[in-house]
């Protein structure tokens, strides 16, 4: 290794599944100076090497894997890696990042990306093993759920250390929305990075590294990790986060009134204190779980020992999954929520569009465009948990209803007809995770401009609901004064995003988690050029790292481009347009189509691009980002 | 009089995982002798959630009566009427 790539391991795996050819390529310089790593360097490289209008599931596509400059090392939180393809649930750009402890291993390998391309002959999988890389036979790991084929696989290399990322029975049968899952749970969950997978007849790639990883500057990089590291021990959501998890958001979001309900058609649930994080925390949790290096450790196993589900075991579940497969679908049954839980990881569903499908599917059935006759006879009455279960499983193995809605909610309303399109709450054809956006203004930009669809994480602007904790850091950093109520507010919403979608394209190209990254407080921008510049010798101001944000950013948006997307794409579903919230705090709260497109259009023209959302010539110029 | 307490999150750690509970109390309560009454009920612990070591209000506490955020010192004296909700929470996130 040489010392130009300290913090990267410079070299980019290509698989071809159909010639079998393996090779590796040096990973340029230039590439990571513009790109920086992971999801960065991912987008470039679909970007590059993809035609435009390739249908997802073709041997065509292209799914890379990425791991940043700071996976694996010793700065908090750097166990990270993305998947990035052109999605099959949006035909448009995709990605997903994922925790545990795959990316480190990869890392440990010796690569910083793998480029799978073609479609093997029969299932296979791929097995890194330092430099030793084997397609290997997966007929007998075909049909396997994800935790039996991490099992598996470990028992045939006969190596415990084996990091496995795999494909269940969702992503064999080419649905739209399925998960690659690694350490049983961690997910690769959206955007249907595991149909593409399916599709190439990959079961898995499992992954152990030997090599030692080196950073430019030990010492150095040392003292930044233990600031760093204390900047996350000292957070004062330190304790929420870390005892709590993300299911914490639960009864805030009721009390807020954005706890999406039955479809949307509700901001809030009685049921939500059944469901809450306090609940799961009093009787389900057995203990953490962290993904590596991680001093937060936010997930957590969990057990039932009673009633009807009984003997569930499981990890997690984060709000998502309890708004997913409670909430949103009039379920308030705790036990049931982590029962699919567990079932959607096995399966390898992403639980956001699995529980919004089944929850848009149940008010189909509540107004009669779907009956028993249509679901096999499952009563779809709201609430009903076991109904629930039985379509989760429908749709991993494609049987009945459930194989319309492994399509995602967009595209199995074309195929259902009558006026099924209007009740699905979506963007770009993906479905909306757990917030009711019609009350925060930013989040709702955020999920509407994010290239990959209804999207919360892109962004996750976590300033805009808790203007209190943040005001100090959002003037200083941003310029912005807040003041009551800011999340209702229309005005500074396109700088607020901005930002943050800038910084967390940074903070998922260098292979952090933005939980602890920006979107919580405790790592800034000086925490990541401090971190960068002592792992990789590499000397970066903040305004020169945001501007790799902004290239990331306009290269992900000139993939949507390139594939056809336009300003029509940015626009929220009309129910959230348009249709006030109709119960709860939130109450009257609504977007309303003028006040959305104008600050849409402010977005715009912050970004520099044209009134159709497109880049502009001066602004790709600006950012390096030339295209014929 | 009833009331409604609301506890959320760290708060339920004092609570014993009483997430809401109906309290008699007498007519005319204000806030601040309502936090005595919670103090002696689930301890120190819980008081020590709400102020800094100043004895002033931790600005990541969350005091809600009905829909309205209390901040001031003088916002404690509140009398708290009949049916009032009152929630303790840390700040309200959402999206995670
Ligand atoms: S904060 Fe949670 S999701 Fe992020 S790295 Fe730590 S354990 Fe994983």
């Amino acid at each position: 290794m040489t010392k130009e790539s300290y913090g990267w391991q410079g070299r980019i795996l290509w698989v071809d599944l159909t010639t079998e050819e393996i090779s590796t390529t040096p990973l340029d310089k230039e590439l990571r100076e513009k790109f920086l790593g992971q999801s960065g360097i991912n987008a470039k490289l679909l970007y590059d090497n993809l035609e435009p209008g390739v249908d997802p599931l073709s041997p065509e596509n292209h799914l890379i894997f990425g791991v940043g400059p700071l996976t694996g090392t010793l700065a908090p939180c750097s166990g990270r890696f993305t998947v990035t393809s052109k999605s099959p649930l949006t035909n448009a750009f995709g990605d997903s990042n994922c925790g545990g402890h795959w990316g480190p291993e990869l890392k440990y390998a010796g690569y910083d990306h793998i480029v799978i391309t073609g479609k093997a002959k029969r299932p296979v999988f791929l097995w890194i093993n330092d430099d030793k890389i084997e397609l290997k036979d997966a007929s007998k790991l075909w049909g396997k759920t994800t935790n039996e084929t991490e099992d598996q696989i470990k028992e045939e290399l006969e190596d415990e250390k084996v990091q496995v990322a795999s494909i269940g029975p969702a992503g064999e049968n080419l649905v739209n929305f399925a998960a690659i899952i690694c350490n049983y749970s961690r997910a690769a969950g959206r955007t249907g990075m595991g149909a593409v997978m399916g599709s190439k007849n990959l079961k898995a790639i499992a992954v152990r590294g030997t090599n030692r990883l080196t950073v430019a500057q030990p010492q150095e990089f040392s003292a930044t990790v233990s600031d760093s590291e204390e900047s996350i021990l000292t957070d004062p959501l330190y304790e929420i986060s870390s005892t709590f998890g993300t299911p914490a958001i639960m009864r805030m979001a009721q009390s807020l009134g954005f706890l999406p309900t039955k479809n949307f058609q509700e901001s809030t649930f009685a049921g939500a204190d059944k469901l809450s994080g306090e609940r799961l925390l009093e009787k389900y949790v057995t203990r953490q779980k962290g993904c590596f290096n991680c001093p937060v450790s936010c997930n957590r196993y969990y057990e039932v020992t009673e009633g009807e589900y009984e003997g569930t075991t499981g990890e997690g579940p984060e709000y998502e999954n309890l708004g997913a497969f409670g909430s949103k679908c009039g379920n308030d049954n705790l036990p049931s929520v982590l029962k699919s839980n567990d079932l959607a990881n096995k399966l390898g569903l992403d639980t956001i569009s699995t529980g919004t499908v089944i929850g848009w599917a149940m008010e189909l059935f509540q107004r009669g465009i779907l009956t028993t006759a249509d679901t096999d006879d499952l009563d779809l009455e709201w609430g009903n948990h076991q109904a629930i279960i039985k379509l989760i499983e429908k749709i991993a193995y494609r049987e009945g209803l459930g194989d319309i809605l492994a399509y995602g909610a967009l595209q199995a309303s074309k195929k259902i007809g009558d006026s099924a399109e209007d009740y699905v709450i979506h963007i770009k054809g993906m479905e909306y995770p757990s917030v009711d956006v019609r009350g925060t203004k930013g989040m709702a930009l955020g999920f509407a401009v994010s290239p990959r669809g209804a999207d919360h994480l892109k962004a996750l602007p976590l300033y805009e609901v808790a203007p209190e904790v943040y005001q100090e850091d959002i003037k200083k950093e941003l310029g912005i004064e807040v003041g009551e109520e800011y999340w209702k507010k229309y005005e500074t919403k396109p700088e607020l995003i901005a930002w943050h979608e800038d910084w967390h394209c940074i903070v998922d190209s260098l292979g952090l988690c933005k939980l602890e990254g920006i979107a919580l407080k405790p790592l800034r921008p000086c925490h990541f050029t401090e971190l960068l510049a002592t792992a990789t010798g590499w000397e970066i101001t903040e305004e020169e790292l945001r501007t790799i944000g902004k290239r990331i950013w306009n290269l992900e948006r000139l993939f949507n481009a390139r594939e056809g997307f336009t300003r029509q794409d940015d626009l929220p579903p009309a129910r959230i347009l348009n249709e006030p919230i109709s119960t709860g705090p939130s109450k009257g709260e609504t977007l309303g189509q003028d006040k959305f497109e104008t600050m849409l259009d402010q977005y715009y023209k912050l970004r520099g691009w044209t009134a159709q959302g497109i880049p502009s010539k001066e602004t790709l110029k600006e950012l390096g980002l030339e295209v014929e | 009089m009833t009331i409604t307490v609301k506890y959320f999150a760290t708060f339920c750690l004092e609570t014993n995982f009483t997430q809401q509970e109906e309290l008699t109390i007498e007519e005319d309560t204000t806030v601040i002798e309502l936090i005595e009454l919670l103090t002696a009920r689930y301890g120190t612990g819980f008081e020590k959630r709400l102020f800094t070591a100043e004895k002033e209000l931790d600005p990541l506490c969350w005091i809600i009566v009905n829909q309205q955020r209390l901040k001031e010192k003088n916002d404690f004296q509140l009398k708290l009427n009949p049916g009032d909700t009152i929630s303790f929470s840390p700040p309200m996130l959402m999206g995670g």
